[in-house]
């Protein structure tokens, strides 16, 4: 961008010459005029031609410039988006990394405390169980022993009991 | 010199024999028929006022008294007779039993001769039955209890031999 300013200031500084030249002829005495008006005629055109060449060149070389600027700056670009996409994939596939890791992570955490839970479930539902059974055992024999045991069982316990109960001092 | 023994009267005979506590709610029945019916016939025996409203020991105890002359036909007599009877039996001292079955008449007889024979006291026998004790008795005398029934036993085992998954 610098070098097409400096190409368009360097032209204007020219053209700015050349006019002056131009001026200060225009402003001879009106009898050199006449003398002149074929070395004039002669002049405008080395001029016009020379300013065409310089004009030319100039502006090929301007686009020369243009160009390579264009194309270093393109080139620039390209390898700045290069770096830029290389880099964005390098996070994306960290970030994957870090999500898959994290995701693992909780997974694996959230397996361990279910199988916790599970596990503290099944042994309730087993104590409970127990219990129940147990009850229902307890039940059964208070239940079924009184039956099993006859008249003349339950007599003799009777007396015992007594007896025992007056050795105790409890009669 | 021993203590003259006091002959028995048909009174301490008829207490003595009472042995359950359901016994003498039924006599106390008797005794309340009883008094009421002196006053609805103004005179005669008391046996004769109460023929088949009371129980045959009863009847039994009033034919007693009046045969030996204590119970005569004056109410008031009668009215002190049937006053002493139910304080008499109301001072019967009592023995409450738990039993894990129903017992018979007999073995009620045989546990108040126990009772009288070991411990020299007549005392009322207030039976009361719980299967679930499963064997032996519960006893509840003179402000003290103890279980001596089979069940503290049995649970011990019932728990010693607790199922377990461990």
């Amino acid at each position: 961008m610098e070098q097409i300013i400096l190409v368009i200031a360097g032209l204007n500084i020219f053209l700015t010459v050349c006019l002056l030249i131009i001026i200060s002829m225009a402003s001879r005495p009106k009898r050199a005029v006449h003398e002149d008006t074929h070395f004039k005629h002669k002049l405008g055109k080395r001029l016009e031609e020379q300013l065409e060449k310089d004009i030319s060149k100039m502006v090929d070389l301007l686009g020369v410039r243009l160009q390579r600027g264009a194309e270093l700056e393109i080139s620039k670009l390209t390898n700045l988006n290069l770096e830029f996409a290389k880099e964005l994939a390098d996070f994306v596939k960290e970030q994957q990394k870090a999500i898959i890791s994290q995701l693992e992570y909780m997974v694996a955490n959230e397996v361990v405390k279910t199988r916790e839970d599970l596990e503290k479930y099944k042994r309730k539902r087993m104590d409970d169980l127990l219990i129940a059974l147990n009850a229902i055992l307890e039940e059964a024999a208070v239940d079924a022993l009184p039956k099993v045991i006859d008249t003349a069982a339950h007599k003799d316990l009777v007396i015992k009991s007594l007896e025992k109960a007056k050795t105790e001092k409890t009669l | 010199m021993a203590p003259e023994k006091t002959k028995p009267t048909p009174l301490s005979t008829f207490i003595s024999k009472i042995m359950t506590v359901s016994d003498r709610s039924g006599f106390e029945g008797d005794i309340d028929i009883a008094q009421k019916a002196i006053w609805d016939l103004k005179m005669g025996f008391l046996s004769a006022k109460i023929t088949d409203s009371v129980s045959a020991q009863f009847m039994d105890l009033v034919l007693e008294e009046e045969k030996s002359g204590a119970l005569t036909m004056e109410n008031s007599i009668q009215e002190e007779f049937l006053s002493t009877l139910k304080k008499s039996l109301r001072k019967i001292p009592e023995i409450k039993l738990t039993l894990a079955f129903e017992p018979s008449r007999d073995f009620v007889a045989k546990l108040a001769d126990w009772v009288s024979l070991n411990l020299q006291k007549h005392l009322l026998l207030d039976i009361f039955v719980k299967p679930e004790i499963i064997g032996g008795l519960l006893v509840e005398y003179n402000g003290k209890y103890k279980d001596y029934s089979m069940l503290p036993q049995v649970k011990a085992v019932i728990a010693k031999h607790h199922l377990t998954f461990k």
